[in-house]
């Protein structure tokens, strides 16, 4: 990994320890919106949070940003404690929320140019519109740009003065798929440039592109971390054989597919309908974690199987 | 990042904003924000010109307010209604426009926005002190200048007056800006701060002498008025504006400036006391 080297190599940019944040509910009684939450960010690290809606994402990302104050546990954003952090602090973070409209009546690079004067050493404001692909709309009125250039300009806002930590709240709601790309490309260039990156995303593909490490939450708990590869750990990731015979609809969870293939098709001899190897995607993973979750019962993928458990997957041999 | 990266970190720990320069640029901000706003612009930097002529129309253009039996010593309505218009400034300006911008901001995310960079809170509000002066001097000249040369107003020409008439507007716009800054907590919309917002403006410019005798008031309502800075802004101004005699037609038979400057005052820092404490920076939830 590429550290700057004003950060301490393999120094941690973020450490949360039994963070909580309770919100207080209409209907009476507390909601723990986050509850003990643990999660380390190591400098120069690109971590994505996952989970579903309400699970606690942006409250967490806030309370990392100085903009909640958390009501338990200890919460470290470059060595400092982010609430009401002195201005020092935030000229070293970029924050780009969930949802803004502000300045509406400020035209693009009026915008860009006054916040930028807000921090030490800025970006060019002319390089950042064009790094998130906003050329040409310098002089329009905010009010007046589309959904995905609005949010375009969002993350343009947050990365204007050169943060060390940047903070993305859903920040490609509303991207077409080539800006997506885009904003890939963009984040992986500051994040090979030393900037530590903490995302939350809806989108599983655009989180295995990018994160160096995932974490989903639900609940207000951290219920899984690791790589976009690994989380989740094996035992989700067991590859599934499914085909078609005279019998009816088989599948089945194996760590040798090709035998289990070369089994069920007498060497390769024999065709069967629908057959397929899958290997669970990010996304099918990540269900399961919530679906564990939200339902003690087992998870779908393994449900739809015949035969299979979550729990106790057959490994080998043939059982249809 | 470069390999002198270390030493900018190390510089970036101890870097201050300058809060002034921050709060100037952030005042040329806001004014070319307002001047943009053609509705706002219109409605507040012209509303008290348009009821100065309002007024004019309405009851001619005769010297007949305060005349003797004779005819003889009258002003005419313009004239008449020139200090109040200018009282009634302080309150849009200072309180209505300045409220309705704030919370709105508070609730678009202008304030959230603002609160995640290093700008300080004083260069926010610094922006807003400069927006807000830039209004009531606009104001201010533009009215002085109407009733002058539409309607033949006869002004003062002694430094002394200017001066009494520059200090009392500041002071009421001062006063009226820290109250609106603490109101701004209190409204749970956008929607229901800029409704908000006009409703103190709407009682107190019909109870304060701005659109008609303030004496002629029953004592109750006086009394609640007084406590209130426009009715005292209201009154010394008339002190500078109206010709001898007309302060018997206030409260007591004379005007009472020492009074109007301690009210004044009193508004401007409890509202700023109350304005520390109820605005939060950053937004809190
Ligand atoms: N200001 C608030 N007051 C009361 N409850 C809140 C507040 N903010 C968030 N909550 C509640 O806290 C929980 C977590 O909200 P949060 O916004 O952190 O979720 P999220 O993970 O970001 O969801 P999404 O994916 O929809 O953005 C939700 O149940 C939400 O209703
Ligand atoms: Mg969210």
């Amino acid at each position: 990994m590429n550290l700057p080297s004003g950060q301490r190599p393999g120094g941690d940019a973020i450490t949360v320890r039994n963070l909580v944040k309770n919100y207080r509910q209409p209907a009476g009684g507390t909601l723990a919106a986050v509850d003990r939450l643990q999660l380390t960010i190591r400098a120069g690290e690109t971590y994505a949070l996952l989970g579903p809606n309400g699970a606690g994402k942006s409250t967490t990302i806030e309370i990392l940003e100085g903009h909640r104050r958390p009501d338990g546990g200890e919460v470290r954003v470059l060595g400092t404690n982010p609430w009401k952090a002195p201005p020092a602090f935030r000229a070293r973070i970029g924050i780009v929320l969930q949802e803004a409209s502000d300045a509406g009546e400020l035209r693009v690079h009026e915008a860009l140019g006054s916040l930028a004067r807000c921090f030490p050493e800025p970006r060019p404001v002319a390089e950042v519109i064009a790094a998130v692909g906003l050329g040409g709309k310098e002089a329009a009125r905010i009010s007046t740009l589309s959904g995905g250039q609005r949010r375009r300009l969002d993350v343009a806002l947050g990365i204007i003065g050169r943060p060390e930590v940047l903070f993305l709240d859903e920040p490609t709601t509303g991207f077409d798929p080539a800006a997506r790309r885009q904003f890939w490309d963009l984040i992986r260039t500051l994040g090979s440039g030393g900037t530590t990156i903490v995302l939350t995303t809806h989108y599983l593909d655009e989180a295995e592109q990018l994160a160096d490490r995932i974490g989903v939450i639900n609940h207000g708990r951290l219920i899984a971390e690791g790589a976009p590869d690994q989380i989740g750990g094996s035992a989700l990731r067991i590859p599934r054989v499914r085909w078609r015979d005279s019998s009816g609809f088989h599948e089945q969870i194996t760590e040798h597919p090709a035998a289990l293939v070369s089994e069920i098709s007498g060497g390769g001899s024999r065709e069967l309908p629908e057959l397929s190897v899958i290997r669970p995607s990010l996304e099918d993973v990540y269900l399961q974690l919530i679906g564990s979750v939200e339902e003690a019962g087992p998870p779908p993928a393994e449900a739809a199987g015949p035969g299979a458990t979550a729990a106790e997957p057959s490994r080998e041999g043939v059982r249809s | 990042m470069t390999a002198s990266s270390a030493t900018k970190t190390q510089a970036a720990r101890h870097w201050r904003p300058s809060a002034l320069g921050l709060g100037l640029h952030r005042a040329a901000l806001e004014i070319k924000l307002f001047n943009r706003d053609v509705l706002s612009l219109v409605l507040v930097l012209f509303f008290p010109i348009l009821m100065l002529s309002l007024f004019g129309t309405v009851f001619g253009d005769e010297a007949s307010i305060g005349a003797g039996p004779d005819g003889a010593g009258g002003i005419t309505p313009a004239h008449y209604y020139l200090p109040g218009m200018l009282a009634l400034s302080t309150i849009l300006s200072g309180f209505q426009n300045l409220s309705t911008y704030v919370a709105t901001e508070r609730f678009n995310g202008t304030v959230k926005r603002l609160a995640g960079t290093p700008l300080p809170a004083a260069s926010y509000f610094l922006g807003k002190t400069g927006q807000t002066l830039y209004l009531i001097c606009a104001q201010t000249v533009l009215l002085l200048l109407a009733a002058r040369f539409l309607f033949n107003v006869p002004l003062p020409s002694d430094a002394g007056a200017w001066l009494l008439v520059g200090t009392l507007m500041l002071l009421s716009t001062a006063a009226w800006a820290t109250t609106a800054i603490a109101f701004t907590a209190l409204p749970k919309s956008a929607q229901s701060a800029s409704t908000l917002a006009v409703l103190p403006v709407l009682l107190l410019s019909f109870t304060s002498g701005v659109y008609f005798p303030f004496s002629q008031l029953p004592a109750w309502l006086q009394s609640i008025t007084n406590i209130f800075p426009l009715r005292w802004t209201a009154s010394a101004l008339r002190s500078v504006f109206l010709p001898g005699g007309f302060e018997a037609a206030e409260p007591g038979g004379e005007y009472n400036v020492p009074v109007t400057f301690l009210v004044l005052g009193l508004w401007a820092v409890a509202g700023a006391v109350l304005a520390r404490l109820a605005f939060k920076w950053p937004p809190q939830k």
